[in-house]
């Protein structure tokens, strides 16, 4: 079983073992832009989480706690990317696919699971991957 | 009835407010004033969630009162990749 991990999921595993464990078994495969918007997401703006109030704050990470986790997660993943000639060939088919704006990043992550043969592609987002990807599934 | 006096720098002191509180100004046609106080929300606060080794295994612990909600996960994924586009 291959499975390819989009940011959410990634971050999901972060909080989870439940989800943290599925990385025991089988082969995982990501992209390297994930590391990236890991990071940017859970140093910057972070989880908008209610307190016990109700209040609504943001929840983050270190930098270096946020670069440790992500090493111990990049040691059980393989990192696949497309090529450049394969990259600007998507690039051309993404308005027949409807793909604009920011929904390129969610394009790009099905079409890297897709070259890396992965059985499935977990993310929190399943959604925004609807006609992008067939074998979605939440982490 | 209670008067307000312009001073010459345009500005009046009302009374029962606090320093920096905001009004919605909104001026009528019959020369009334109404001043509709603005309730602000609080910003949200930056809480930090703890990593920890649990089983040999990194994983971040919420705060406590704090409970994880993965649809906030994928909104802010969402969030993220929009302020890019």
């Amino acid at each position: 079983m291959k499975t390819y991990w989009d940011t959410s999921a990634a971050i999901n595993a972060a909080f989870s073992s439940e989800v943290l464990d599925r990385l025991d078994s089988g082969e995982h495969v990501a992209r390297l832009h994930l590391l990236a918007e890991f990071f940017a997401t859970m140093t910057g703006r972070g989880i908008l989480l209610p307190d016990a109030t109700g209040n609504l704050n943001r929840m983050l990470f270190t930098q270096k706690e946020c670069a440790d986790w992500l090493r111990a997660f990049a040691e059980k993943v393989q990192f696949e990317e497309l090529t450049k000639d394969e990259a600007l060939d998507a690039l051309e088919k993404a308005e027949n696919a409807g793909v604009q704006g920011s929904r390129i990043y969610d394009y790009w992550h099905a079409l890297v699971a897709e070259k890396a043969k992965a059985d499935e592609l977990i993310t929190r987002n399943t959604r925004h991957f609807q006609d992008l990807a067939k074998n979605v599934a939440w982490p | 009835m209670t008067t307000l006096t312009v001073d010459d720098r345009h500005r009046v002191t009302l009374p029962k407010t606090e320093p920096g509180q905001v009004f919605a100004y909104e001026p009528d046609s019959d020369g009334s004033i109404k001043l509709v106080p603005v309730v602000t929300e609080p910003a949200p606060k930056r809480v930090f969630a703890r990593l920890v080794k649990r089983g040999g295994k990194l994983i971040f612990e919420l705060p406590e009162g704090y409970k994880l909600d993965p649809e906030a996960i994928a909104r802010a994924v969402a969030e993220e990749r929009e302020s890019r586009a």
